[in-house]
């Protein structure tokens, strides 16, 4: 196989695997709401045994390119997984303050471009994750579509993943054809696992 | 070359975006006030036409 192609597929699995531990890891938060709104989610079928998994996985993709998986992981971390940003978090820092270091923190360790670059792709595709479930999530309010509006979320969507396109077009291109991947294996997977176990995915054990 | 024309596209996006924003939330104000103003009068039209109290339902014209 010659060594760009290779390099190319290598990048491509360490951007799916990163995306598989941020669905994991955003689902682990998430398990309570999700099954309040009789979302599907992976821990409400298999408790928390899947949990050591996330970090082989973790381990991979750091292994494959630390940056990238790193960058991609804070990203998601500090604009999406943080529930309440002004609520106080188990580091006894309030949600935002919380975001504000970790994002200082990791510009300073890793770099700006990096970072930013992951940063507005991760935020692109949560505005559009927020206005695909934005009638699903309608009595939690914590939605960006509820609290700026259709139309200025998916605006906002556009101008980030633009931005994201203009610093590094390569990494978005690959983000970009990895997150629908992730959406779609995890939903397969979880559908044949509701079959397998005899369990629903809404109910919280 | 690209790299310019995708500034533009982003700066035209964004200045769209302050506009929508802003005229929709403007919008939003006065539509709130018009509404408030218009319906008591929506309600006192609505009860001369059909003679139906618009607060308990009742039909004052039974004959």
């Amino acid at each position: 196989m010659s060594p760009i192609i290779y390099s190319n597929i290598r990048y491509f699995f360490c951007i799916l695997l990163t995306g598989f531990v941020i669905k994991f890891v955003d689902d682990y938060i998430d398990r309570e709401k999700d099954y309040l709104i009789g979302q599907k989610n992976i821990f409400n079928i298999l408790d928390d045994n899947i949990l050591p998994y996330i970090f082989i996985i973790y381990s991979v993709a750091c292994y494959i390119d630390r940056t990238t998986a790193v960058t991609l992981f804070l990203a998601s971390f500090s604009l999406g997984m943080i529930h309440d940003f002004t609520a106080k978090m188990p580091t006894l820092l309030y949600g935002y303050q919380e975001s504000i270091i970790l994002i200082a923190l990791s510009v300073l360790i890793i770099g700006i471009k990096d970072m930013l670059s992951s940063l507005l792709i991760i935020a692109s595709i949560h505005l559009i994750d927020d206005l695909i479930d934005v009638n699903k999530e309608i009595y939690i309010k914590k939605n960006w579509a509820f609290l700026l509006g259709k139309v200025e979320t998916l605006t906002l969507s556009i101008i980030f993943f633009l931005l994201s396109v203009y610093i590094n077009l390569y990494k978005t291109l690959m983000v970009l054809i990895a997150t629908p991947l992730v959406v779609y294996i995890i939903n397969l997977s979880l559908t044949k696992l509701e079959n397998c176990s005899g369990k629903e995915g809404i109910k919280y054990v | 070359m690209f790299s310019k024309f995708l500034i533009n596209i982003i700066i035209v996006l964004f200045i769209f975006l302050l506009s929508y924003a802003l005229g929709r939330r403007v919008g939003k104000k006065e539509g709130y006030k018009e509404g408030i103003k218009s319906a008591p009068l929506i309600l006192r039209k609505n009860y001369q036409k059909t003679g139906k109290c618009p607060i308990c339902g009742q039909n004052l014209n039974k004959n």
